[in-house]
């Protein structure tokens, strides 16, 4: 069972279930928050630059017609004054000012994107990329990870934070996702949208609230919108790290949390 | 100081501060860029507007089935089997439109989001609501600061979704307010923000401190190191005490930042 792991806000908890959830379904987990990983094996195993294609202007072949300037989705190109002007960061590397440019005055260029890594936690198998500053190709970086390390028929994959399409791209391989949340204002409308959510792709869906206080009474709801309510975890003050050693009273959760997974399959 | 954003590591009281800084200024425009839930009671909603992103559309009358544009897709959003776009992959960016012999391709605009301009007593409040998991928040995040910058001096808070989204939040403001926390993702997240955000000016807020020595001295080293200056530095605390904090934290901002 390969599992998506979602959620709206950031700091809910992402990472410290995606490591519980390793360990309880022996699974590795794949880091996809590329822009700025939170897991990073602690022993490195294996290592891998990720190469993109950027474009890169023949300035003396150039003659200032301005089309490429006009055609790039990205607004990565202007025309000032003599000159053209590329911004870096915004290059997508697609080549389409390549194709159009009537003087040849434009080659696209490998250049290094990212990094992909493979390596263990505490025995917990991790794959995480990391994107480098100089580029938006997050895509690449992912595809890179999957391609280089291939999904095994159990993996949990740790989604950036957000329940929008950027957030999502990284998890297509997904057959079910699990909202992580913590208690706050808009709880029931977040449950509402990842229902929304999974019943458009057609997966099915689970609602973990972390950091509970107080008990919350969402289940009718997560019941009413097709989503299976899997519990809480309370709060656990001065927690850091491992779940499954600071909640030993959690047996019957995660119980639930595998039948419900494993149960359907 | 006209287009002023604010950045950083979740759990680090962030969104508390952008209202604390609203509550002193009932006239300073407000910007939000988290887009998926509805907008929240409290706005008056003047104006919504379709929000559109480019996509490819095939006409199958005159595609010849040469897969040309499944091949020189650069982002390998075309499927082999049935040569069907996958709009969670495709960049838009019309390379495959530019390719196409046939001219079997066009981009057209598919609305993925609405923009929409509010009202909160005095102040104007710009904000989006993406369609449930459409793609697009880079080039939300652009039109939301295009329309802000009209009223600007502006105020934006941005989740802490650090993809590529992160670079069109930053590019060409004038100041970042960066909240960090003792983690090991300050160090990379400070040096992107100083990449992403050239001229602007950064004022660090440290958040959550007394939890992390280690890191906690190595961060700050690091911060001075950068010549960047510290706006406040807070212990961990609850978010009660933490709006109570932000009280003169906001008010240190506003001198500073001259708004
Ligand atoms: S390669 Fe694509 S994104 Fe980069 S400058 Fe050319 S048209 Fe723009
Ligand atoms: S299309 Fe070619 S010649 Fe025209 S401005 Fe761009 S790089 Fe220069
Ligand atoms: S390149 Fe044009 S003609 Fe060829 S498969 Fe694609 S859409 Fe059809
Ligand atoms: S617009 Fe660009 S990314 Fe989208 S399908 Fe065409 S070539 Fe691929």
């Amino acid at each position: 069972m390969i599992i998506g792991l979602l959620s709206l806000r950031g700091g809910v908890g992402r990472s410290v279930l995606s490591r519980a959830l390793a360990q309880k379904f022996s699974a590795p987990v794949y880091e996809l928050e590329v822009g700025l990983p939170k897991l990073w094996p602690a022993e490195e195993k294996e290592k891998e630059v990720v190469w993109g294609r950027l474009s890169r202007f023949k300035r003396e072949k150039c003659d200032l017609c301005g089309d490429c300037v006009k055609q790039c989705q990205f607004g990565a190109l202007s025309l000032e004054g003599e000159t053209i002007k590329h911004r870096g960061p915004f290059c997508h590397g697609c080549g389409l000012c390549k194709e159009i440019c009537p003087k040849k005055a434009i080659e696209l260029k490998e250049y290094q994107v990212g990094e992909i890594v493979y390596g263990t936690t505490d025995g917990i198998e991790l794959f995480a990329g990391r994107l480098l500053r100089r580029t938006p190709l997050e895509g690449t970086v992912i595809k890179k990870l999957k391609e280089r390390f291939p999904l095994p028929s159990r993996a949990i994959l740790k989604a950036p934070c957000g329940l929008h399409g950027e957030a999502l791209s990284g998890l297509k391989e997904a057959e079910a996702l699990i909202l992580v949340t913590q208690p706050w204002d808009r709880l029931t409308e977040e449950i509402k949208l990842f229902g929304e959510l999974t019943q458009g792709l057609g997966l099915g869906g689970m609602v973990i609230v972390n950091q509970v206080r107080e008990e919350v009474s969402v289940a009718s709801w997560c019941t009413a919108y097709g989503l299976f309510y899997a519990g809480e975890i309370p709060y656990l003050p001065g927690f850091q790290g491992d779940l499954l050693k600071a909640w030993p009273e959690g047996e019957a959760f995660w119980d639930r949390v595998r039948q419900h997974l494993e149960g359907g399959k | 100081m006209a287009e002023v954003a604010i950045a950083g590591l979740p759990q680090s009281g962030k969104t508390l501060f952008f209202r604390a800084v609203l509550e002193l200024r009932p006239t300073l425009t407000a910007a939000d860029a988290r887009f998926e839930l509805p907008v929240e009671e409290g706005l008056e909603i003047i104006k919504k507007e379709p929000f559109k992103l480019p996509v490819p559309v095939r006409n199958y009358l005159v595609c010849a089935g040469c897969a040309l544009c499944q091949k020189s897709c650069p982002f390998g959003a075309i499927y082999e089997e049935d040569l069907w776009i996958d709009l969670l992959e495709c960049e838009g960016c019309g390379l495959c439109v530019h390719l196409c012999p046939n001219k079997a391709l066009q981009l057209a605009n598919m609305q993925v989001a609405e923009l929409i301009e509010a009202r909160e007593g005095e102040r104007k409040f710009f904000k989006a609501q993406l369609f449930p998991g459409a793609r697009g928040t880079p080039q939300l995040v652009k039109a939301i600061r295009e329309q802000a910058r009209k009223e600007a001096p502006y105020l934006l808070d941005l989740p802490s979704y650090h993809g590529k989204f992160l670079l069109y939040a930053l590019d060409g403001t004038d100041l970042v307010v960066l909240f960090l926390t003792p983690e090991e993702q300050a160090f990379p997240l400070l040096k992107r923000v100083s990449y992403l955000a050239p001229r602007a000016r950064l004022l660090v807020v440290l958040s959550r401190m007394g939890t992390n020595q280690t890191v906690e001295e190595a961060l700050k080293k690091e911060i001075s190191s950068r010549g960047i200056e510290v706006l406040g530095e807070l212990p961990l605390m609850s978010e009660e005490e933490l709006k109570g904090a932000f009280q003169e934290t906001a008010q240190k901002f506003l001198a500073l930042a001259n708004l």
